[in-house]
């Protein structure tokens, strides 16, 4: 790591530290995202948005559309494509909206033309007539507002979309038995990625019936798959590629109407079709954070150790289910990955709104959880007179162990992650000597490095590896995962460089691409190191022997007599081989030289409905320490500071390690003080832009003093845990709790604006008077 | 439909004021404003006119008096980079250090953000979110979100320089088809948030004429993040040394279509010393001096006590400089 501090913490050596593979030709404009390709011939296609949150379709009209100059095609919902969906058993969308639009900007036709001002006039010209309906937007409200049409009707659970409800060890004796109880109920408000490259896609159906995708996806395998389903095709005649994915974060996971979009009308106007979406339609694609509704109840014992928690969740969905069933099984999940909960209830509730569909957002359902449990856990320190961090050590789950709800702890620096922060913030001596309205906060949290199971059932490998060593003496290493900016692709690099023994120059990378890539499931839970980590490992580990095969054989000596020491090998009393004269040999022996690697997670330990939200391979650990001030005058607050311990295993790459950290830790500054998918009493979204939705500049984040703690993991490859999402989570509690040790407010809300401390403070100042 | 928006470069004068005169032609500064909004569909221009080839409207200048003028082109980046007027008005710089970012300043000019276009929470979004809207006075319509009771539209006016120009005394030259005017800066802006500036169709800001013996004063704004945003309010305040008694300009911004003086706030301080409660008594004035709408990133509550704050805040620190300047407060 760059930073740091060897006489306060412990930091594990990084394999890496050199530049991304990818950084030339990003800085120098040479990397081709999705909006940049331009095909001979190429159509610009415009979705048309539904200008209401709720309404019946009563007629589109294209004609006006098609009689405009250039337009080549046009197309609106009914009859085009099967509904589609992300989670085999949710399959609730269709590409255009059919009978009904269920939310605000959700396209209801498309239309390609010669060019971009062409088809944006021709979509103006499309007439929408709609019968409009009471927007349902928030979970609940239909039970004051008897006889208002649900957002998808015909559903018998009207609109409540998922309800489960999972019990581990005896809650009801832990309460009953418990020395203290504590409850808290908090609101997490969404929030959207907010990637800088908007959605794009270039859809081409090839005369022959073959499809050509080019999009801007974390998930190039789930988009075929999906997109199969969605067009009626077989899967093997779509070819999906990721181009250069310019963020994601979660946003760009699943199938998105524009990507059909693209394809349908292709087929219609016989060219290839690109189709960009504003930043305002990128606000309505959505996926993002979850809003949730929270209570959280706790049984203690008198040594301040939890002898129970009851969590309840309620989760705003929006319009679709996208991932929704994952997220509201992962807002009970990771609760006792990092403490010890000898009984655990989860009761957990996501509802369909007439709002931009929510999804999988950095943290994935886990983010909004771990803000309350955190909150909720300094206020139990406070009432129990124990410092907030020693009440996390007495709780701590330890390393090596399974937890209530039956997930297999490995590896664990969360302990390392605690002292930490705790050293390098000073934090014993700062909060017995506070300034005025200055307070520091801790928490901490746990992730997942890679989901166990894939979103669909099946007994194949996670993630697939083809590598190939050609007789100039370069490797090619073929990949299914996606670059997304996280360095996934320098990751490979890393990995096979160290395995083979070889300089990194000699290592190429193919990746994202459905037609010459082994399947990687993508860009998701934090699962890209750990499985194509562990394939290519594998891969190379099998191209070493066969190297080192043919040394033998061509010498004639047995394999303890060879060995490898970087690019040479040494046969004893011999010349050393050149690391290209050993694929010379072996392809003379073999053939092109080309190994495979595969890796599937271990099976999960448990057996009940919803067992598989939640086990990984191993977890990610995070302590953060935030010191902040309150202005009592106009609400403001003030992060002064930000420390952040991070365990994850081995760093296999320095910069991308830094780079993550900081990024999650800024992304969960914005959500804590200024982000929200908020929307107005008539469903409209609050700003749908970069002006009306603030996200941090960098004139707003403050120092950030980053620590990489913890052991290899013996499951990671080289020992490498997560580190894309987890270093988000104790960010957002963090700050909350310092700002109540700051003024003494409790904030049960986000984002923490000063709208809302205000009124806090006043409702303080009020108490206070009575 | 989209836009075909003419861009025209007159070099005289009078020339502006006839192709000012055309329908749905308008004074193009840097395009910082313009041009997003135009992207949006808000801005329906026919024709935009630069004044870059106009000489007064380009230069710095100094008159025998010892009046600085900024032509209403010269970019936000000059005045910062003017050897002489930064040092001379620090509360005009600190106003315009305060606007958006270096990448805009850099482009925009000192007409464009005095004549800023106003703004509302209900009208500045993109063209899907306004789709199924019935039209605000702004747009066209006879309906304000923002405020239902309200008569006319309440749209903010964000710019930054503005006050800090009103407080410092400044004056417009305004250019019309008969003749040229000079009028206060606090003249330029009629209060409705629709027609936002009193200038008449084919009207246009020539220069700013900067007074010669530069008043105290200290510029304040209160936003979100720490750079690009407009202000929730923002506050300039001058005191101006006389021979018995002082003048004083006290204006806040971004509450209202329009700057607003405060009147009542700069008679409590001309009644005695400023000592703290004073102070206090000063900025508490705000809250009954301005009714600020749910039309901002912050709600009403937080914005008036964000005014009150800066306002407190500016206040301070001009009685600092003025007791470093040796003049009584």
């Amino acid at each position: 790591m760059t930073i740091r501090i060897p006489n306060l913490v412990k930091t594990p050596a990084s394999l890496s530290a050199g530049p991304r593979i990818d950084a030339w030709a990003k800085v120098t404009g040479q990397a081709l995202y999705a909006d940049d390709i331009r095909w001979p011939n190429m159509a610009y296609g415009v979705l048309v948005a539904s200008p209401y949150p709720h309404a019946r379709i009563v007629k589109v009209d294209l004609e006006p559309a098609q009689a405009m100059p250039g337009v080549l095609a046009a197309l609106a919902g009914p009859g085009s494509v099967a509904p589609y969906g992300i989670m085999p058993s949710t399959q609730d969308e269709h590409a255009l909206a059919t009978d009904k639009v269920v939310y605000l900007g959700e396209p209801v036709a498309a239309v390609a033309a010669t060019t971009l001002a062409a088809a944006r006039d021709a979509a103006g010209k499309i007439v929408c007539e709609y019968e409009v309906l009471k927007p349902v937007l928030r979970p609940g409200i239909e039970k004051e507002n008897p006889g208002m049409e649900p957002v998808h009707p015909g559903r018998l659970e009207g609109n409540l979309f998922k309800e489960v409800d999972l019990e581990f060890g005896d809650t009801a004796k832990g309460f009953l038995h418990a020395y203290t109880t504590a409850e808290d109920t908090f609101f997490y408000q969404g929030s959207a990625h907010v990637a800088m490259e908007p959605h794009a896609a270039l859809g081409y159906w090839t005369p022959e019936g073959r499809v050509e995708l080019i999009t801007a996806t974390q998930t190039p395998h789930y988009v075929q798959r999906e997109l199969a389903v969605a067009l009626g095709i077989e899967s093997y005649r779509i070819r999906v590629r990721a181009s250069v994915v310019g963020g994601g974060f979660g946003g760009k996971s699943e199938l998105f109407p524009h990507e059909i979009a693209a394809v349908l009308l292709s087929r219609a106007c016989g060219r290839p079709v690109k189709i960009t979406l504003s930043r305002e339609e990128v606000f309505y694609a959505h996926r993002g954070r979850h809003p949730v509704s929270m209570r959280v109840r706790t049984a203690w014992n008198k040594d301040g150790r939890i002898q129970a928690m009851d969590f309840r969740s309620v989760l705003d969905g929006g319009a679709y289910a996208s991932y929704g069933l994952a997220t509201t099984y992962y807002t009970g999940a990771l609760q006792t990955v990092t403490y010890t909960i000898p009984a655990y209830h989860f009761h957990g509730e996501r509802w369909y709104t007439n709002k931009p569909p929510c999804g999988p957002k950095r943290g994935h359902g886990t983010t909004q959880p771990r803000a309350l449990v955190e909150v909720h856990l300094d206020r139990v320190a406070r009432a129990l007179g124990i410092d907030p961090i020693e009440l996390r050590r007495r709780n701590l789950t330890p390393a090596y162990s399974v937890t209530i709800n039956q997930l297999e702890v490995g590896s664990s620096g969360l302990q390392a992650c605690l002292d930490a922060v705790e050293s390098l913030s000073n934090w014993h001596a700062r909060r017995s000597r506070p300034d005025p309205d200055r307070g520091l906060g801790f928490a901490c949290s746990a992730y997942l490095s890679g989901a166990g199971l894939p979103i669909y059932w099946n007994p194949l490998p996670h993630s697939g590896v083809r590598m190939a060593v050609n007789r100039d003496g370069g490797v090619q290493v073929f990949c299914g995962l996606t670059d997304i900016g996280q360095g996934a692709e320098t990751m490979l690099v890393v990995l096979v460089a160290k395995a083979l023994g070889i300089k990194a120059d000699r290592i190429r990378v193919y990746t994202a691409d459905t037609g010459t890539t082994p399947v990687d499931l993508g860009s998701y839970s934090s699962r890209v190191s750990m499985m194509a980590g562990n394939a290519v490992l594998e891969a190379a580990q099998r191209m070493r022997q066969i190297l080192k095969d043919s040394v033998c054989a061509h010498k004639g000596v047995a394999q303890s007599m060879v060995v490898q020491d970087g690019e040479l090998f040494y046969v004893q009393g011999d010349e050393p081989i050149s690391f290209t004269q050993a694929v010379l040999w072996a392809e003379e022996d073999l053939g092109p030289l080309t190994t495979f690697g595969a890796y599937t997670p271990p099976k999960a330990l448990g057996r009940y409905k919803g067992a598989g939200v939640g086990p990984s391979p191993a977890y990610s650990f995070t302590a953060c320490v935030a010191d902040v001030s309150v202005d009592r005058e106009d609400g403001r607050v003030t992060v002064h500071h930000l420390w952040v311990a991070h365990d994850l295993g081995t760093p296999l790459h320095a910069p991308s390690v830094e780079g993550q950290i900081r990024g999650g830790v800024v992304m969960g500054l914005g959500e804590v003080l200024m982000e929200r998918q908020a929307f107005n009493p008539d469903g409209r979204h609050r700003g749908p832009h970069l002006l009306g939705y603030p996200i941090p500049t960098i004139r707003d984040v403050p120092p950030i003093t980053i620590a990489v703690v913890g052991e290899p993991d013996p499951r990671g490859p080289m020992g490498a845990k997560e580190v894309g999402q987890g270093p988000l989570n104790p960010v957002i509690p963090a700050v909350i709790n310092a700002i109540s040790d700051a003024v003494g407010i409790d904030v049960n809300e986000t984002p923490v604006t000063p709208d809302k401390v205000l009124r806090a403070l006043n409702q303080k100042s009020r108490r206070k008077g009575l | 439909m989209t836009l075909h928006t003419r861009l025209v470069q007159p070099s005289t004068a009078e020339d502006v004021t006839r192709l000012l005169g055309e329908p749905e032609s308008k004074i193009f500064g840097g395009g910082t404003d313009l041009v997003p909004n135009r992207t949006w569909g808000l801005d329906t221009s026919g024709t935009w006119v630069q004044l870059r080839a106009v000489p007064e409207a380009t230069m710095i200048s100094l008159d025998e008096e010892g009046q600085w003028s900024i032509g209403a082109a010269v970019t936000l980046k000059a005045i910062l980079e003017h050897p002489k007027l930064p040092g001379l008005y620090p509360l005009l710089a600190d106003a315009i250090m305060a606007v958006a970012t270096p990448e805009i300043r850099n482009q925009a000019t000192i007409g464009g953000n005095l004549c800023l276009d106003t703004r509302c929470r209900f009208r500045n979004q993109p063209p899907i979110w306004r789709l199924g809207l019935e039209p605000c006075f702004k747009s066209g319509g006879s309906h304000c979100y923002a405020a239902p009771a309200s008569s006319q539209c309440v749209a903010i006016l964000s710019s930054d320089t503005a006050p800090a120009f009103i407080a410092l005394g400044a004056r417009l030259k305004v250019h019309s088809r008969s003749n040229s005017r000079w009028i206060e800066a606090l003249e330029l802006y009629t209060g409705d948030g629709d027609r936002h500036l009193t200038l008449a169709p084919g009207e246009w800001i020539e220069t700013i004429r900067l007074p010669s013996r530069p008043p105290l004063g200290v510029f304040d704004k209160w936003r979100i993040r720490k750079s690009i945003d407009f202000p929730e309010v923002n506050v300039a305040i001058s005191v101006a040394p006389g021979e018995n008694s002082r003048e004083m300009r006290m204006v806040l911004g971004a509450v209202a279509p329009g700057p607003i003086r405060l009147r009542e706030a700069e008679r409590l301080l001309a009644q005695g010393p400023w000592d703290q409660d004073r102070l206090v008594l000063a900025a508490h004035t705000v809250t009954g001096a301005i009714h600020p709408y749910d039309n901002g990133q912050m709600g009403v509550v937080g914005r008036k006590r964000a005014a009150e704050h800066i306002l407190y805040r500016a206040l301070g620190k001009l009685r600092n400089m003025m007791g470093e300047k040796g003049v009584s407060a």
